[in-house]
């Protein structure tokens, strides 16, 4: 399927802020499932944009802007062509249980983050049919029909950061951690399990998970190699998934992470649309980064008498640091 | 500083600093500016409330209000608003010089700002001297020690006067044991904005006192009042030199504010302020353009400067003394805020 | 002063049994011996004053009120003859070329797990292994920058490694410092031997710093970066860079824009292109690591990973000193070198490992057991000092988590004269040599002789009760 997809991001601040350093990762990578044709980037206001692609393999765009501003837009588009063929339940002909003895899947074995070994996951593993001998394709599909019966989508309960721990007890929560759930729940199977943070497009079908950006996983099979699996929308990957980046879980790969400094409140809005193609447009670069026309802000205004008592008032004393700061400082390892 | 690199025999394999003067931090020009700012801040404190003291002997049992209204006075030289708690005994005669001394809830005690200055002075030792380091820590475990209290309690005065001697103790180390560079010009100009404002605040404060107190008092009494602005300025014999005994409020007030030539004054203060500022923009020849115009703070202490020139008696009466000395505490208080902006922030 | 002075049967740096010195310790023998005890009192206290006057100091704190206190200073020098020293830095030429070699290779091409010579999920499960360096080419190939390797002898006198310190090793601004306060203090006795110098660490580190810059060869920006004045070795942060004569930083005083880092100055923006720095790889760049880092810079990863900017030591060598790999650096050596290692461990069982496991339980009363897990809170077993229900408790700790713990037997550490109450009784010593990776691998000569200076005490840290002593290492004859 040929499509094109618009991921956009607008962060604004309730005052100036500067200095604003961030990560994205939100250029689809190549993998054996998806083509990615063409890749567009704008940011504004104005930052040089570098690329790199981190030790996952995601390909990251960094960028800087330090001059005061309120206000940073980025819009990514991507044309890519995702593989009408994809593996099925029935091409998974391993059995359980497997023990993968290569040490590279070691990260996707482990525990760690919001993915986290406790006894409630280990009740709901219980639950499922695991003699030896049982065949890994029934187990996917009893781990889908199990997350997608007993827990609930609903926004609002969880955050980026809600450990799978919470998620057991009042069952509730949206893709990612649906998604950390299942990976969870692979682990403990000993089943390589990795989060892969994409765009699903809905198309005809109903979706959850589209007009924003979408969290699945993947497990590796020894048959079949790594498997998409949707526990949300209880289905496995075809071709309306586009993957963009692929993690332990999700703090591997946030499609933007940055700092700034200053005490202003920051919002921030995503949008995503898809849109099936007929044709690859012509004259289509691979990769381009372009600037959106965001304006800087004034340097801070000169002094206006108006506001003296209170700048009497701040140069009485100097800016003290925080106590924060100095306990940083103090815990700070020397080998000594 | 350690002298350990010159021990080694070969001096071949020693390392030769680079030629051209090395940049400066801005961390570093900040905590430079405020170790100028709380040294003089803390002299300032000591000698105002040691004059004071000695104020309250001289004046006896002659004005019984005038002895709350001098403490209150006291209280308001850095927070304008400030007022004694109400009390029906004689008290403050504790409870001022304690806050002002010790009490390190205090923002402003001496305690406070010897603590604020070393602080400052600890993360840019590289930038002051050896002696100008240890003598600010001899200082501040002096005021720190467990018996300070009881030293204190037992002879204020000495007290004061021991702080006195060593904040001046520090400036001439600065001037003599430093090389005058932006390090130096810092201090420099924190120093002698602190000092003008200060000053402003001592001869707001005072006046106001007298002013209410004027028509109860007798001549002796109000000269001696007079007198005791001219030590909280370190102006007496100076002034005398000039004006013999004769201690008219506005002849001491325009001594304070004018006299060119003598360091203590608001003018002279507000000259080398301007010198400081001057200097450090030709030193640090900022290369980014500075739209809120840093070199702001040479031009705005300079038009200051030139007020006060040509300034006399006259303007004085024309807009009020407090006014006019308002005015010029939010002209320094302008250039602080643009040498902030243009080298502390960046 | 050396009456009643007893060797205790164990190994002695000075005596080889009682009233018999060592050859190259007869000079210190003969001088002390005649001193008296006031003049050596006269001596201590000059030392005391010296280093209070430079304000070296290091400071604990509690409950956020600091306490500078000076790090006790011996004033009989440790003395090591030139043949042991030249076994020394040969051995720790290779034990630092290896361990170089080790990092490189566990962050790009892992033949090392490949081929399991390390267990593979060591290195995956420490966290001290930093993935975002995987792939990253660091400037020249080098890692492991600044090394201090703790060793100790045992009662035969054999000088065995107790840990590699390749993070942010501290302490050597005592050894520049001890040096300086021991020729103020005994100038005579000091001439009287030839004494390899150290003064020229500063230069030659300021050196290795520089050749990292690849760019901007002839005047390259150095920086030191500390955590600020309130962490415990901030004095020898300042203390070199004033040695140095580079600038002394805070991660608020950089910034990176465009992927390269800059200083914030008075006169605008400075390029940055070598950043020693003293904070911890979690705190290095919020933007990377801890987002809640207040000492770190935001994007210093991304410009370090651009090569636009060199840090020392690289990140992620932390590995390097993880006690859980410590064992495996002879095999290491083995490995990368084909050489057979010149300076041995101390012999360690492993308990992930089920023979050393079941060793280790049945000698818990024998054996030092630590936790290798820096998460704390598992802490140490001194098995011989233990009682039996504290062994017993520890033993499960063990069994439940097995790959957690390491076991030594316990060394029994050389001592040394040391001045105890007016009298010299034998103290328990190690020695940190201060190792530069940079063009070439230079050991300074000698390092820091850290004492116990409790009687009976194994422990030498600075905050434990710890003292020093300048080394000697004695030129060729």
């Amino acid at each position: 399927m040929l499509l094109k997809l618009t991921h956009e991001t607008t962060l604004k601040y309730s005052d100036a802020i500067t200095e604003t350093l961030m990560e994205l990762r939100m250029a689809p990578r190549q993998a054996s499932s998806q083509m990615r044709v063409s890749f567009n980037l704008a940011v504004g206001p104005p930052a040089g944009v570098w690329t790199y692609f981190d030790w996952l393999g995601n390909q990251v765009h960094a960028f800087s802007i330090i001059p005061p501003h309120s206000e940073v837009r980025i819009v990514a588009k991507t044309i890519v062509e995702t593989q009408s063929e994809q593996p099925n339940l029935a091409s998974i002909t391993d059995e359980y249980p497997v023990n993968p003895q290569d040490y590279t899947f070691s990260d996707y074995l482990q525990f760690g983050g919001p993915v986290v070994d406790c006894p409630k996951l280990h009740e709901l593993v219980a639950e499922l049919e695991t003699s030896r001998g049982t065949p890994m394709a029934l187990l996917v599909m009893q781990m889908l029909h199990l997350i997608h019966s007993q827990f609930t989508y609903e926004k609002g309960v969880t955050t980026a950061s809600t450990p799978i721990s919470d998620v057991l007890e009042h069952r509730r929560g949206v893709c990612q951690d649906f998604t950390h759930l299942m990976i969870g729940m692979a682990r403990v199977l000993k089943i390589p399990a990795r989060y892969v943070s994409g765009i699903v497009h809905a198309g005809n079908a109903s979706l959850r998970g589209a007009a924003q950006t979408h969290a699945w996983c993947e497990l590796y099979f020894p048959s079949v190699g790594w498997l998409g699996l949707d526990p949300t929308n209880k289905t496995l990957v075809n071709d309306h998934f586009v993957i963009t980046a692929i993690g332990r879980d999700y703090r591997d790969v946030p499609p933007n992470r940055g700092v700034y400094k200053g005490k202003a409140k920051e919002s921030i809005q995503v949008a995503v649309t898809t849109e099936e193609l007929r044709q690859v447009p012509q004259h289509l670069p691979g990769e381009r980064i372009e600037t959106l026309r965001i304006g800087l802000l004034q340097e801070a205004a000169p002094i206006v008498s108006g506001r003296i008592a209170q700048l009497e008032e701040q140069q009485q004393q100097q800016q003290q640091e925080g106590g924060q700061l100095h306990q940083q400082q103090q815990q700070q390892q020397q080998q000594q | 500083m350690t002298d350990l690199m010159i021990s080694s025999p070969d001096t071949s394999r020693l390392h030769k600093p680079a030629r051209r003067a090395r940049p400066m931090l801005a961390r570093a020009a900040d905590a430079l500016y405020w170790l100028g700012r709380y040294v003089e801040r803390s002299e300032h404190v000591a000698r105002t409330l040691l004059i004071n003291t000695e104020l309250l002997t001289d004046v006896g049992d002659m004005a019984p209000d005038l002895r709350r209204q001098l403490w209150q006075a006291l209280l308001q030289l850095i927070d304008l608003d400030a007022t004694l708690p109400p009390s029906d005994t004689d008290d403050h005669a504790s409870y001022v010089p304690h806050r002002l001394t010790l009490d390190d809830t205090n923002p402003t005690s001496i305690l406070s700002c010897i603590t604020r200055a070393r602080d400052n002075a600890r993360t840019i030792r590289e930038s002051i001297s050896r002696e100008m380091w240890e003598n600010l820590n001899t200082l501040y475990w002096q005021i720190r020690a467990d018996d300070a209290k009881a030293r204190f309690d037992e002879a204020p005065t000495e007290f004061s006067r021991a702080v006195i001697n060593g904040t001046m103790l520090f400036q001439g180390l600065t001037d003599q044991t430093m090389p005058h560079a932006q390090a130096w010009q810092f201090i420099q100009l924190g120093k002698h904005l602190e000092r003008v404002d200060i000053t402003c605040r001592i001869l707001e404060t005072r006046y106001r006192l007298l002013r209410s107190a004027e028509a109860a008092l007798e001549a002796p009494l109000r000269n001696i009042l007079w007198m005791s602005v001219l030590r909280m300025c370190c102006s007496i014999e100076a002034y005398r030199r000039v004006y013999l005994a004769d201690f008219e409020p506005l002849r001491v007030v325009s001594f304070v504010l004018f006299e060119p030539a003598f360091p203590r004054s608001i003018r002279f203060g507000v000259q080398q302020a301007q010198n400081a500022a001057g200097a450090i923009k030709s030193l640090a020849n900022p290369t980014r353009s500075l739209s809120g115009d840093g070199g702001g703070a040479d031009r705005i202490l300079g038009r200051l400067n030139a007020e006060l020139e040509f300034a006399d008696e006259a303007a004085i009466l024309h807009q009020g003394l407090p006014v006019f000395l308002q005015s010029i505490r939010h002209k320094t208080a302008q250039a602080a805020a643009s040498i902030q902006h243009a080298y502390f922030l960046t | 002063m050396f009456d009643g002075y007893k060797t205790n049967g164990i190994f002695d740096e000075m005596f080889v049994e009682t009233d018999k010195p060592r050859p190259h310790y007869m000079p210190v023998y003969d001088r002390l011996r005649n001193l008296g005890h006031e003049a050596f009192e006269r001596r201590r206290r000059m030392a005391d004053i010296s280093f209070r006057n430079q304000g070296i100091t290091f400071t604990v704190y509690s409950d956020s009120a600091g306490v500078e206190k000076i790090f006790p200073f011996d004033c009989i020098p440790r003395i090591i003859p030139s043949d042991e020293w030249a076994m020394l830095e040969k051995g720790l030429i290779q034990r630092l070329t290896a361990l170089n070699l080790f990092c490189q290779d566990i962050y790009h091409d892992q033949r090392i797990l490949k081929e399991n010579v390390v267990p593979p999920d060591l290195i995956y499960n420490a966290k001290s292994f930093r993935r975002e360096m995987i792939g990253l080419a660091v400037p020249r190939g080098i890692y492991t920058h600044i090394c201090g390797t703790d060793l100790v002898r045992d009662n035969k006198g054999n000088y065995l490694v107790l840990e590699d310190n390749c993070r942010t090793p501290s302490g050597v601004s005592y050894v520049l410092e001890n040096r300086a306060v021991m020729k103020r203090v005994f100038p005579s006795l000091f001439n009287s031997y030839r004494v390899r110098s150290i003064e020229d660490y500063p230069y030659n580190l300021l050196h290795c710093l520089k050749y990292l810059a690849l760019e901007h060869g002839d005047e390259p920006n150095v920086v030191i970066l500390t955590p600020g004045s309130f962490n415990s070795a901030y004095f020898e942060h300042s203390f070199l860079a004033r040695q140095m004569g580079v600038e002394l930083v805070e991660g608020r005083d950089l910034l990176v824009d465009g992927n390269i880092v800059y200083m914030r100055t008075t006169s605008g923006l400075r390029r940055v292109d070598v950043i020693y720095r003293r904070v911890d790889d979690d705190f290095l760049d919020p933007l990377c690591f801890r987002p809640d880092s207040m000492l770190g810079v935001p994007g210093l990863m991304n410009a370090y990973r651009a090569g636009n900017v060199a840090l020392v030591n690289a990140v992620g060598t932390g590995v390097c000193d993880d006690k859980a790999i410590y064992p495996f650096v002879p095999d290491m050596i083995r490995f990368y070198l084909k050489e057979e290692p010149i300076l041995n461990n101390v012999p360690t069982y492993i308990c992930a490992k089920n023979d050393d496991m079941k060793y280790v339980l049945d000698n818990l009363d024998k054996l030092v057991v630590k936790a290798t897990n820096e998460a704390g809170g598992y802490g140490m077993l001194m098995g011989h000092q233990a009682t039996a229900a504290m062994r017993a408790e520890f033993a499960e700790k063990i069994k439940v988590n097995p790959r957690n713990f390491i076991a030594q037997p316990v060394v029994e550490l050389s001592q040394h004269p040391s001045l105890c109450d007016g009298d010299f009784e034998g103290r328990r010593i190690d020695l940190r040599p201060y190792i530069l990776y940079g063009e070439k691998i230079i050991v300074m000569p000698g390092g820091l002789t850290r004492v116990a200076l409790r009687r009976g005490s194994l422990v030498v840290n600075s905050s434990q009760g710890g003292g020093s002593k300048d080394t000697w290492v004695l030129e060729e004859e």
